[in-house]
């Protein structure tokens, strides 16, 4: 058998799981689609002594929408938001949830999952971002409370979230302008080498709270704050979206490695955020 | 402390009753525990498709779900396609016509993914951008494999 050995708990509430999870703390890891966490047991990457799933759990595969956001429950699965009715009233749901891996693993991996996983270059966690979106975590101590996507996201795999919390839902907020997401990756449904979101509104023909979101270069999604500064009261034209990307090949300093220089992935970036902007603007 | 469990599943309208750590993969139940050796494990990381099923009617990666977390789930594997059928599934029909194989290694994990996405009426656009993307093959360069997916869904184009 490729993982270590663990033993495995699928309690009926979510009270049960957060009791597991207090008395095993660090020992104990949950397992909500298992698509990044069965990876790193099958490489031995992570040893837990007690695995605890919330495939039980009902409140956690909720879907409840008002005019305002959307909040989904941490179990939902990315294929079943993306046929949601709702998913397609919050502007970049969608189209970010179809750039998650491939459907076989859409078909699986959760919402939950996907934004408690923290990777660098995952979809939702930029998005969330984009958005001003947050998440809700509960601990059997402390209770509930709600945490801004801008202060969740702290490093690679790296979250706000402390050991006895479950994520417990995603709240993705209705933007009243344009979003769009974009990403190169090697082949389609890897990993982003670079990706982006960006959101604007335009008020009397300016722009106004851009956001420019990087997935892919850092340890966690990154405003390109000179970027927006461009933009904020411009006219949303090419010449705007081009000096914005002047301003990510000269501010931005990604990490590189063997997939994409340095050099390659701030041209990329460049290029991404310019494409977003056009197309968003269409 | 890593009791087994029994688990409960239903493998191609069959009913199974296993012993398992909660360690043991799908993947490794369906080969050893059911003998269904049709499931093929490549990466066991997700990326190369070898070992896909569909579980509960959706195309999923055996390699990525522990057998305890398939207990009362229904699962079809590559032993099960065209079962009832003389002359075969129309997924597997077109493989065989077009050649759509050479090793076969990864073949198992393509039909599954094909025979969901052909139930599922997913167009054949699609198909070879959001389904055959999540599967490897070191030998066919895809052509083969696309031109079987070309046959398959002629049938269902014409029955729009």
């Amino acid at each position: 058998m490729k993982p270590p050995a663990f033993d495995y708990a699928d309690p009926d509430t979510l009270d049960g799981a957060l009791a597991l999870l207090a008395d095993h703390g660090d020992d104990a890891l949950i397992i909500a689609g298992g698509q990044s966490l069965i990876p790193l047991l099958n490489l031995r990457l992570a040893r837990p002594e007690l695995v605890i799933d919330l495939r039980h759990i009902d409140d956690l595969f909720e879907v409840s929408v008002d005019e305002s956001r959307l909040r989904s429950g941490t179990m939902v699965r990315a294929a079943d938001l993306e046929e949601h009715p709702s998913a397609m009233t919050i502007p970049g749901l969608v189209p970010a949830l179809s750039l998650i891996a491939h459907s076989q693993i859409r078909a699986r991996t959760t919402i939950g999952g996907s934004v408690a996983h923290a990777d660098p270059a995952a979809e939702l966690p930029a998005l969330l971002v984009a958005l001003d979106g947050s998440v809700a975590l509960k601990s059997s101590a402390r209770g509930e409370r709600t945490v801004e996507a801008a202060d969740f996201f702290l490093g690679p795999l790296w979250t706000a979230r402390e050991p006895d919390e479950i994520l417990t839902s995603v709240t993705f907020p209705r933007h009243k302008g344009i979003v769009a997401i974009d990403e190169v990756a090697m082949r389609p449904g890897d990993f982003a080498l670079v990706g982006v979101v960006t959101a604007y509104n335009v008020s009397a023909g300016m722009v106004t709270d851009p956001r420019i979101v990087l997935f892919g270069v850092a340890g966690t999604p990154i405003r390109a704050t000179e970027a927006e500064a461009v933009l904020v009261g411009a006219a949303p034209d090419p010449a705007a979206f081009s000096a914005a990307a002047e301003k990510i090949r000269q501010h931005l300093t990604p990490l590189g490695d063997a997939h994409g220089s340095v050099e390659y992935r701030r041209h990329l970036a460049a290029v991404l955020v310019e494409r977003s902007l056009v197309k968003n603007n269409d | 402390m890593t009791s087994e469990r029994t688990i409960e599943m239903n493998v191609n309208g069959r009913d199974y009753s296993l012993r398992c750590e909660p360690r043991r993969l799908l993947s490794e139940a369906l080969r050893e525990d059911c003998r269904l050796t049709g499931t093929h494990v490549g990466c066991e990381q997700g990326s190369c498709g070898a070992c896909t099923v569909i579980v509960d009617g959706r195309a999923q990666r055996s390699c990525l779900m522990l057998a305890v977390q398939a207990d009362g789930s229904n699962i079809e594997t590559i032993e099960g396609v065209g079962a009832d059928s003389e002359t075969g599934h129309p997924v597997q029909i077109a493989m065989h016509q077009a050649h759509g194989l050479q090793c076969g290694f990864c073949t198992a994990g393509i039909v599954m993914s094909l025979v969901h996405a052909h139930r599922s009426g997913i167009s054949r656009q699609d198909v070879t951008k959001e389904v055959l993307n999540g599967h490897l093959c070191r030998c066919t360069g895809y052509v083969n494999i696309r031109q079987a997916i070309d046959a398959a869904w002629v049938e269902l184009e014409d029955n729009e």
